[in-house]
């Protein structure tokens, strides 16, 4: 498989590559994550998308790309509804709005935790159920449900559970309109009903980190951000709601298909014009899962709080725990963009990718304007994380988008090879991290090791001009899925 | 149950390769993969729970099956000890499913989100043998 090199950071998958590409492919990465993202597999999946019809501009990936499922991991595609372009329910995946958000407080490491980290951690742990299948902070009835499909952080906060304030640093203020309850099954709602508040398992995680590095003053200050801080990142997202919408929509799309004429290179593409019915009631079902996403890290975040209040036995105000924002990386949305000179409404899918709007942008919040939207992206346990801000030329990049982690680049199996949980745990101890897993055994399969090298990625995503960097901070205590 | 399953590796996700003399024991196999893959595999006695899949092709029926055991998984909280699969067509099967309550067993598995149609296949090879491949997301 041929790549062109386009510039130091970008490769384009021409036409061709394989049959039926409306547009190339392009992929943000350096020379050596090109070359492992064709190895991977995961090219052939950015040429597949590129056949996706409507499409526009590229088929696009991230540098953080790695082999996924029809989509790759890292994969952008915008398709626009006036030149027939469909929603396809694989390029948003069984996690819809699976996201990151980032509490800071105004606890310094040395002075004030340093001591007491393995306490924070273990009462994190308890207090923010997590591992397969576990019930969460809240059980609801099917009203309720309805309620929080509807109208996200909206419902918790109307229930006196979080901050006022946390809506307005949630993307979308916390509610993503056009959410069509009456979409969303009767699985998915009982499957969702007891699950609210809830870290679920495999790459979900909290982390207590310190910030270590600020590489943009002036956009830290705006967040809030300084180094030596405390802060807490949180991974997690829509749980049994997002994993049944997406398999109930993908059967159904499986099914109109072929009536529609539509071929796709891997079944896992399946895919319907916007304008079709089917399309419309997905695009309503998947805003609920995102609702409801939203509101479960809305709800995390209160046993967040309670935890450092008990450890610190300090009101969570007094501490200073504010949310820097919350920021999805699975999900697809209408957005406006400027294509061959003229204004159009697409819909952008990001398939592990994360929105990057540049400053400015009306739908950022207003303390955020002046800097461009932060972007959190989480290192592999054991490795730095980041703070991005979009910037001005991501939207004409790569429809305003960025990467949204390390990437995984080894398998689970291989991953356990190196490394038992236990051993990978008394390294990370070694490194001074307190980690608390639901299981030892399956803490190898998330061990930094299998991931690429977060730096590596962040700096490329620079590189292209994707985003940029403002804080690196490095965890001091994991707690997983 | 001679069906057999064998895990596929995937850089992010999980595959399974299943086998069988049968179409069924291809579904047994399924079933067996997955409550594996779950940690909730506990083979022997449970109370009868009965699953009928419609798909729109045999392919389609393997994911459909999958998910149907995921959410049965899920939505009680059970862990499986048994399956026993009737396929009588390409688009629709019986199954009786051994489940019993969770409890406070301690689930050393995946979290799998859902059955995938990547590279999705169901085959019977020349030799007679029945084949399927799929990835499901973890």
């Amino acid at each position: 498989m041929n790549l062109e090199r386009v510039s130091p950071y970008a490769w384009r998958v021409p036409v061709g590559t394989v049959p039926g590409m409306h547009v190339p492919g392009l992929v943000f990465a350096t020379e050596e994550m090109a070359t492992k993202a064709v190895e991977d597999r995961a090219v052939e999946q950015v040429a597949n998308v590129a056949t996706l019809p409507g499409i526009v501009r590229a088929s696009y990936a991230m540098p953080d790309i790695h082999w996924g499922y029809g989509f790759p991991i890292g994969g952008v595609a915008a398709t626009d509804p006036e030149r027939g372009g469909v929603v396809s329910p694989g390029g948003v995946g069984f996690d819809i709005s699976c996201g990151v958000r980032l509490v800071r407080s105004e606890l310094e490491w040395e002075r004030d935790v340093k001591d007491d980290i393995d306490a924070l951690v273990h009462t994190l742990g308890q207090r923010v159920p997590r591992g397969v299948g576990t019930k969460g902070r809240m059980h609801l009835s099917r009203g309720e449900m309805e309620k929080v499909l509807r109208d996200g952080v909206r419902f918790p906060l109307s229930r006196g559970i979080g901050w006022e304030e946390d809506a307005e640093y949630c993307e979308d203020g916390g509610v993503v309109e056009d959410a069509r309850p009456e979409h969303v099954s009767d699985r998915a709602v009982e499957r969702g009903a007891p699950q609210l508040g809830s870290l679920g398992a495999g790459n979900h995680f909290l982390e207590v980190q310190v910030v270590e590095e600020l590489y943009d003053d002036r956009a830290a200050n705006v967040m809030g951000l300084f180094a030596g801080q405390v802060c807490l990142m949180l991974h997690s997202g829509s749980r049994g709601v997002g994993h049944q919408t997406c398999t109930d929509f993908l059967k159904v799309v499986d099914k109109v298909m072929p009536s529609l004429g539509i071929e796709v290179a891997d079944r896992q593409l399946g895919c319907v014009p916007i304008e079709h019915q089917a399309a419309q009631e997905y695009l309503g079902a998947m805003s609920a899962a995102a609702n409801y996403a939203r509101a479960n890290r809305h709800v995390m975040t209160d046993g967040i709080r309670e935890s450092f209040e008990q450890v610190f036995n300090r009101s969570a105000r007094d501490l200073g725990l504010f949310l820097v924002y919350d920021v999805a990386h699975n999900l697809a949305k209408m957005e406006p963009f400027e294509v061959d000179g003229a204004r159009r409404t697409l819909c952008v899918h990001r398939k592990g990718a994360t929105r990057a709007f540049g400053p400015n942008h009306p739908d950022l919040p207003a303390a955020y304007r002046d800097i461009g939207q932060p972007v959190v992206i989480p290192g592999s346990m054991g490795t730095a994380s980041f703070v991005l801000v979009g910037t001005a030329e991501s939207g004409e990049r790569s429809f305003a988008s960025t990467c949204h982690g390390a990437g995984r680049a080894m398998s689970r199996t291989q991953a356990k090879k190196m490394m038992s949980g236990p051993e990978l745990k008394k390294s990370l101890e070694e490194r001074g991290i307190t980690v608390a897993a639901s299981h030892w055994r399956l803490l190898a399969e998330e061990a930094p090791y299998a991931y690429k090298d977060v730096s590596q990625v962040v700096d490329a995503c620079e590189g292209a001009g994707l985003s940029r960097k403002v804080a690196r901070l490095r965890p001091v205590g994991v707690v997983k899925g | 149950m001679t069906g057999s399953f064998e895990i596929l590796e995937h850089t992010a996700d999980v595959g399974l390769r299943l086998t069988g003399s049968s179409p069924g024991e291809v579904f047994e196999a399924a079933g067996e993969g997955v409550a594996t893959l779950l940690g909730a595999w506990f083979p022997g006695g449970g109370k009868e729970h009965l699953v009928e899949t419609i798909a729109v092709d045999r392919e389609a029926l393997l994911a459909g099956w999958i998910d149907d055991l995921l959410y049965i998984h899920e939505a009680e909280d059970v862990v499986f000890c048994g399956f026993e699969v009737e396929v009588p067509d390409e688009v629709r099967l019986s199954a009786r499913v051994l489940i019993a309550p969770r409890d406070d067993r301690e689930l050393e598995g995946v979290g799998i989100k859902a059955a995938t149609y990547h590279r999705l296949r169901f085959e019977q090879r020349s030799d007679g043998i029945w084949l399927a491949e799929i990835y499901v997301d973890v």
